[in-house]
């Protein structure tokens, strides 16, 4: 493997790699930071283009759109509360706070650098680690599925600004949403009101836009009358500098969360969303402090950013090795790897070894490139929202959500959705309704509900559906790990008013 | 926030009577999560209800509109107007009306003709531009009502 | 509102509001004046209902430069997913019937959606069938490391223990629950069925232990063929991608499994229309470098012009409704 390793190395650094590369993340993180453009819809798009190139010229723009992509969603998220990707949901958590008092430059600054650093992490498990890490990635079944969504949906606790009670009733809305459509099992027809379109049940993207963007719209025209623009900005020297020295003093940070989120994406079917939330989580649930995050905490950027950038290398270590895609935009990949007749598996190591060393070295290049790029679109960027004005900005950014919306399926029914889910969203939010929890039980719903009636028929069949759940190894973990975030806040915060009884 | 809270909580309420009796014509393995997850929510939603009577002190005010509900309202109007009309329009021309019409209603300010003026070339541009870039690049073909 | 400004501000908009839709009613008409002229002058956009990275996008993707040769215009693909493939469809039918919107169908899909469900939103006559242009067969695997060698072992053993073991699949209601639904109908024996939302899932469930057995394309089970035994394939006679794998037929069960693919237009598009269409695709299925590659991913060529693969349609749809009436799934 070495030989190989250091004649890809070579060639990534050949002038039309290193080109497309910078093409590549450039083209990403515009597709990233759009809402409504995802990574799978760019590289979907390019596939045909690949088909004349050759297998590594192909593979090494793609996975750079990939990486950028998954990145760029930060940018909006920042900016305007919406994430420009499902994976960027976290970052809003803490990122737009940041924006609203400032510091938005500083937010992408934290992302950008957070999201290379995870990225890199991710990448060195992708390269040293992947036959292990694929072999735990079929360790899940239908029961661990479940577990893990289980898991997830404690994070409701965390993400709820307010009330937790509120937050979990949000996340229970946000499960029966996921049920629109057809059922996964027994394909029953639910809750469409004879709508066809309905059918496909309620799609995310235009979902998390209503959810997340609309109401911040409809609170920039309400607050009009107090600022002339929407987001204020406050200069601040030598932001990178600052950044990077916090990010590095305290290191486990954005170790943890890449650890987290090259996990959670080799899963096959989480992808940077789940990672990015589950790290963000974790970072609340490890921090001194955890009543700062959700108001403008840099460490939960890093968190969500370094989570979703590992993850990207996460989905890519089962598609590689086993041809299961970890993440929808991994499934795309596959397709173009398939359409130049590379097969995922050990041929793929070995007698196509060259171009999949060249590609893996090219997501380090990838990763390493984001900076720049972000950190030079990120402060025109950053700079240009922040002057127009909300007469402007409102407009515009409404435009983008419809635009966004419809561009995922060409169906003017999900812009219908969009602004739906964003009237709701904005009367739920003055209720105290955030829409984390909602948009958390909407992503994790139809996961969940295969998961439990999977192990549930595979439970009959091996005679004890209790057994099924309780009795797997992975999922006694799943479960520990369940309970323990379940219980954590509620633990926690008696133990710090135990503390500070003490005190007093 | 009470009252609130009590309105949130029967609104609730009524979605999970809606998917219980819904959930009566699904197939059993079809039916088996809608029904767990409705109970779930049902038995919060109930919670929520009662909590409203028992912590009267707790929590905000709850405030639809801060200040002046008029640009508010217009800004919902214009929205639901605007996507209304893209498949009377197309999407082009409602985009570039609906747009225009927003900068131009949601502005309080004291500003003379040529400002406009020059908001109003800026849509154009912005709105054309991403028309363009979305329909030509992208692929993404908008819907046509009688224009484009 | 201020009021001197107001008329200002007001005539500026109408004014613009007038502009901008005299300059899109040019466009519009301008845009009209394009079309025209023998079919096709324009892109033709084919529509799959798939997610890219699936069969059908891949098969499409190779079909189309020879296709853009075969019909001498661009070809745009585009992907409708959802609903397994009812999206795609349920729009087609909606669509201009001028040729230049072209999408794939696939069998068993468009057969058993509208029987299944209320309102599939589409009716399987309505899609008007151009050419059908492969067949991936459907096989039966076990792990290597599983105690069945031969399909007679593992049957038996679902018969002496009914319902004790798994199989996974791909959707309710689809090429693979049919498989399942037809194999447990002759030779009585009785499975647990676990479907995935899609093919990948499915495999990852099963290599992975946690279903038994499964039921998957051609492609998949060549792509594993390392670390599973195939007890059977769905095809009729035998299948050169997995040689020394017997047939279903030829181990005394009377079926074959499979899902077909081709394309198809909405209904009432013109008859000259749809030769020209069923004329490019067959010049591009026939083209050796095509089947070779194909055949190589472990697909099953068909060739099949409109009229044939409507007569191929309605046989299937009767076999289907009998087969599922039969089994009790619908009445």
């Amino acid at each position: 493997m070495s030989e190989l390793f250091v004649a890809s190395l070579a060639g990534v650094f050949q002038p039309t790699n290193l080109l497309l590369v910078l093409v590549g993340v450039a083209a990403g993180t515009l597709v990233g930071a759009l809402p409504g453009l995802t990574a799978t819809m760019a590289i979907a798009l390019l596939v045909p283009f690949t088909f004349a190139m050759q297998p590594v010229h192909g593979l090494i723009l793609m996975g750079g759109i990939y990486v950028a992509a998954i990145y760029g969603g930060s940018f909006s998220a920042i900016l305007l509360n919406t994430p420009g990707t499902p994976s960027a949901i976290a970052t809003t958590f803490d990122g737009y706070p940041m924006a609203r008092r400032g510091q938005s430059y500083q937010a992408i600054v934290t992302a950008t650098v957070a999201s290379v650093l995870g990225g890199l992490i991710g990448v060195l498990f992708l390269l040293f680690l992947s036959p292990p890490l694929s072999r735990l990635s079929l360790r899940f079944g239908p029961p661990e599925f479940f577990w893990l969504t289980a898991f997830g949906l404690t994070i409701i606790a965390t993400l709820s600004t307010g009330s937790i009670l509120k937050g979990l009733i949000g996340g229970t809305f946000g499960l029966l949403l996921s049920m629109v459509g057809i059922a996964p099992i027994e394909g029953s027809v639910r809750f469409t009101f004879a709508s066809v379109s309905l059918q496909n049940g309620i799609a995310l993207i235009p979902a998390l836009i209503g959810f997340f963007c609309i109401p911040e719209v409809l609170g920039m025209i309400e607050r009009k009358g107090e600022h002339y623009t929407a987001i204020p900005y406050r200069r601040q020297r030598r932001v990178l500098w600052r950044v990077l020295i916090r990010i590095l003093r305290r290191p486990f940070l954005v170790i943890r969360s890449a650890v987290i989120g090259t996990i959670v994406g080799i899963i096959p079917g989480a992808g940077g969303n789940i990672a990015a939330m589950v790290s963000y989580n974790e970072a609340v649930r490890a921090s001194r402090n955890p009543d700062t995050f959700g108001k403008g905490n840099p460490d939960g950027v890093v968190a969500a950013e370094a989570a979703n950038n590992a993850a990207v290398s996460g989905s890519l270590i089962p598609l590689l090795t086993l041809g299961i895609p970890g993440a929808p935009p991994a499934a795309v990949l596959l397709g173009a790897l398939l359409l130049h007749g590379m097969r995922p598996g050990r041929e793929l190591f070995t007698y196509h070894g060259a171009v999949t060393y060249t590609f893996m070295l090219s997501l380090v290049l990838a990763n390493l490139l984001v900076l720049p790029v972000g950190i030079f679109s990120g402060r025109w960027v950053s700079r240009l929202i922040t002057r127009l004005p909300v007469t402007l900005l409102a407009p515009m950014v409404f435009f983008l959500s419809v635009i966004g919306s419809f561009a995922i399926n060409r169906n003017m029914f999900d812009v219908y959705v969009m602004l739906f889910f964003g009237l709701i969203g904005y009367v739920g939010k003055k209720m105290g309704f955030s829409p984390g929890p909602i948009v958390l039980g909407l992503i994790l719903g139809s996961i969940c509900e295969q998961g439990l009636v999977q192990s549930i028929l595979m439970g009959r069949a091996s005679g004890s559906i209790a057994a099924m759940f309780f009795t797997r190894p992975l999922s006694i973990v799943l479960i520990v790990l369940t309970v323990v975030s379940a219980v954590w806040p509620f633990a926690a915060k008696a133990l710090r008013n135990r503390r500070e009884g003490r005190r007093r | 926030m009470r009252r609130a809270d009590r309105i949130a909580a029967l609104v609730f309420l009524g979605v999970c009577v809606y998917g219980w009796l819904a959930a009566r014509a699904f197939s059993p393995l079809s039916a088996l999560f809608p029904r767990v997850i409705v109970v779930i929510l049902g038995v919060l939603a109930l919670l929520l209800f009662v909590l409203s009577f028992v912590n009267p002190g707790k929590g905000r005010v709850f405030v639809l509109v801060q200040g002046n509900a008029l640009p508010l309202i217009l800004g919902v109007v214009m929205m639901v107007a605007w996507v209304a009309l893209i498949g009377v329009l197309g999407f082009l021309v409602t985009s570039l009306v609906m747009f225009s019409l927003m900068t131009v209603v949601l502005e309080r300010r004291q500003t003379n003709a040529r400002r406009i003026l020059v908001r109003l070339l800026l849509v154009c541009a912005v709105t054309v531009a991403f028309y363009f870039f979305f329909d030509r690049l992208l692929l993404v073909s908008f819907p046509r009502g009688l224009l484009i | 509102m201020k009021t001197g400004t107001l008329t200002v501000r007001t005539r500026i908009l109408l004014g613009f509001a007038a502009a901008a839709l005299l300059l899109a009613g040019g466009l519009a008409v301008a845009a009209g004046q394009a079309e025209g002229g023998a079919f096709p002058s324009k892109p033709i956009t084919y529509i799959i209902p798939f997610d890219p990275g699936g069969q059908s996008d891949i098969t499409a993707q190779y079909q189309k430069p020879d296709l853009e040769k075969a019909l001498g215009t661009s070809v745009v693909i585009r992907h409708m997913p959802g609903a397994g493939g009812a999206v795609a469809w349920a729009n087609l039918v909606k669509t201009k019937p001028d040729g230049y919107t072209i999408c794939g169908n696939n069998i068993p899909h468009i057969v058993v959606q509208p029987m299944v469900r209320d309102n599939a939103g589409y009716q399987t006559e309505q899609l008007l069938p151009v050419y059908l242009f492969q067949t991936t067969p459907i096989g039966l695997a076990v792990l290597k490391s599983s105690p069945y060698k031969t399909l007679d072992e593992f049957v038996a053993y679902a018969k002496a223990h009914p319902g004790e073991i798994t199989v996974g699949g791909s959707g309710t209601h689809s090429g693979h629950h049919l498989a399942l639904l037809q194999l447990q109908y002759l030779s009585g024996a009785t499975f647990t069925y676990i479907p995935s939302t899609g093919a990948a899932p499915s495999v990852a469930t099963f290599l992975g232990g946690h279903t038994q057995a499964l039921f998957a394309n051609s492609d998949d089970l060549v792509g594993h063929r390392e670390e599973i035994t195939v007890l059977a394939i769905g095809t009729e006679g035998p299948f050169a991608a997995l040689p020394g794998v017997r047939t279903f037929k030829d181990q005394g069960l009377d079926m074959t499994a499979g899902i077909d693919r081709g394309v198809c237009v909405p209904p009432d598009t013109p008859a000259s229309v749809v030769q020209a269409l069923e004329e490019a695709f067959d010049q591009v299925t026939r083209d050796p470098r095509f089947v070779a590659r194909m055949e190589e991913l472990g697909f099953v060529m068909q060739y099949m012009k409109s009229a044939e693969f409507a007569r191929y349609i309605a046989a299937k749809e009767k076999d289907i409704a009998e087969a599922l009436r039969t089994l009790g799934q619908i009445q």
